[in-house]
C-alpha cells in the first residue's frame, strides 16, 4: 500500500467512515511517517473538540424575549408606517407639483426672454439696412477679399 | 417524536408552539457548533439565538423538498462565518484566561507550566482556525464538533461527498502545518 492511499484510508477510519483493514494495519506498522501523520490526526481533533452541550430550558426563555422584541419592533414599524405613508404620499405629490410649476413659470420667462432677443436683433439688421443705403453701399455686390 | 416537516406545517399555520419544539430540538448541537467555530462560549449563545431569530423569520422561504435541519445548519455556518468575519482574526480572540478555563473545561486538568501551553495552544487555535477559507472552516467544524459523516456534511453544504473530505483534509494539513511546533513542544514536555 502506498503512502497516499494508506493516509486517505487513515483519515476515513478515523473519521468512522472506513474499515481498518489488515493492510492498513501493517502499512502503519512499518511506515512511521503515515503513522506520525496518523497520530497527528488524532491531537488535532482532541484541540478541536468542545464540551457537548446539554440541552438548556433557559435558551428557550432568551428565545422567547427576543422574539417578542423583535415582534414589538415590527409592530412598531407598522404603526408608523400606516400613519407615514399617506403624508409621505401627499409631501411628494407636493413637491412634484411644485417643481413642475417652477418648470413652467421658468419656461415662460424664456419664452419671453427669446421674444426680446428676436425683437433686438430685428431692430438692429434694421438699422444696419438704414446705413447700407444712406452710405450707399451694397453689401451684395462688394468684392470679395 | 413529531418529525421536522410537520412542525414546520404547523408553524406556518400559526403554531408558535410548533417552532419551540424545534429550538429545543436543535438548540443544544447549534450552540455546540457555534461554540467549536468562534471558540467562546458567551458568543456561541448569541450566535446560536440569532440562528433561531432568522430561522423563525425566514421559515416561510423553505422550499418543500429542503430538510429543515440542513437548512438551519447552513443559517448556523454563515452566522457564525459572519460572526467570526466581524470580529477579524486578531480582535477579540479569547483572553488567556478565557482560553484556559475553556481548555480544563474539554481536556482532563493539567499543572504547573503546562496549563499555559495550553492557554498558548487555544489562542493559535483560535487564530489558524479563523484563517481557513470557509469552505475548509465549515466542513471541518461541522465533522471535528458535531461528528457529521462526510456524506451530511456534503448533503448540508450543497456539494460532492468527494469534495467535502477533500476540503476537510486540506483544512486539517494548513492547521498541522500551523501548529506543528505545539506538537513537538508537547511532545518533548511528555515524560
Amino acid at each position: 500500500m502506498r503512502c497516499a492511499e494508506a493516509r486517505a484510508l487513515a483519515a476515513a477510519v478515523h473519521d468512522g467512515e472506513g474499515p481498518v483493514l489488515g493492510e492498513l494495519r501493517d502499512h502503519l506498522d512499518q511506515c512511521s511517517a503515515c503513522r506520525t501523520e496518523s497520530v497527528d490526526l488524532e491531537w488535532l481533533s482532541s484541540l478541536l473538540a468542545v464540551p457537548v452541550e446539554e440541552p438548556d430550558p433557559l435558551f428557550l426563555v432568551r428565545f422567547r424575549q427576543r422574539r417578542d422584541e423583535l415582534r414589538g419592533s415590527a409592530a412598531a414599524w407598522r404603526w408608523l408606517a400606516v400613519r407615514l405613508v399617506p403624508l409621505s404620499v401627499a409631501a411628494a405629490l407636493g413637491a412634484t407639483i411644485t417643481v413642475l410649476l417652477g418648470a413652467r413659470t421658468s419656461g415662460e420667462l424664456r419664452e419671453l426672454e427669446a421674444q426680446a432677443l428676436r425683437s433686438g436683433m430685428a431692430a438692429v439688421t434694421t438699422q444696419a439696412m438704414v446705413a447700407d443705403r444712406v452710405l450707399g453701399l451694397d453689401l451684395e455686390t462688394l468684392p470679395d477679399e | 417524536m413529531e418529525p421536522d416537516e410537520a412542525l414546520v406545517a404547523a408553524f406556518l399555520d400559526g403554531d408558535e408552539s410548533a417552532f419551540e419544539k424545534l429550538v429545543d430540538r436543535y438548540e443544544a448541537k447549534i450552540r455546540q457548533f457555534a461554540h467549536g467555530y468562534l471558540r467562546r462560549r458567551d458568543v456561541a449563545e448569541d450566535v446560536a439565538q440569532d440562528t433561531f431569530l432568522q430561522a423563525y423569520q425566514k421559515l416561510h422561504t423553505l422550499g418543500h423538498h429542503v430538510a429543515f435541519k440542513s437548512w438551519l445548519y447552513r443559517i448556523a455556518v454563515n452566522r457564525c462565518h459572519d460572526e467570526l468575519r466581524r470580529v477579524g482574526r486578531q480582535a477579540d480572540l479569547p483572553s488567556e484566561e478565557e482560553v484556559d478555563r475553556e481548555m480544563r473545561r474539554a481536556r482532563p486538568p493539567v499543572e504547573g507550566e503546562r496549563l499555559v501551553h495550553a492557554g498558548e495552544i487555544g489562542r493559535r487555535l483560535s487564530h489558524s482556525l479563523a484563517g481557513l477559507p470557509k469552505n475548509q472552516r465549515a466542513p471541518l467544524l461541522l465533522k471535528e464538533v458535531l461528528g457529521m459523516t462526510y456524506s451530511e456534511i456534503a448533503d448540508l453544504l450543497g456539494w460532492p461527498v468527494g469534495t467535502a473530505q477533500i476540503r476537510i483534509h486540506r483544512a486539517r494539513l494548513k492547521l498541522r502545518s500551523e501548529l506543528e511546533d505545539l506538537r513537538s513542544g508537547e511532545q518533548e514536555e511528555s515524560p
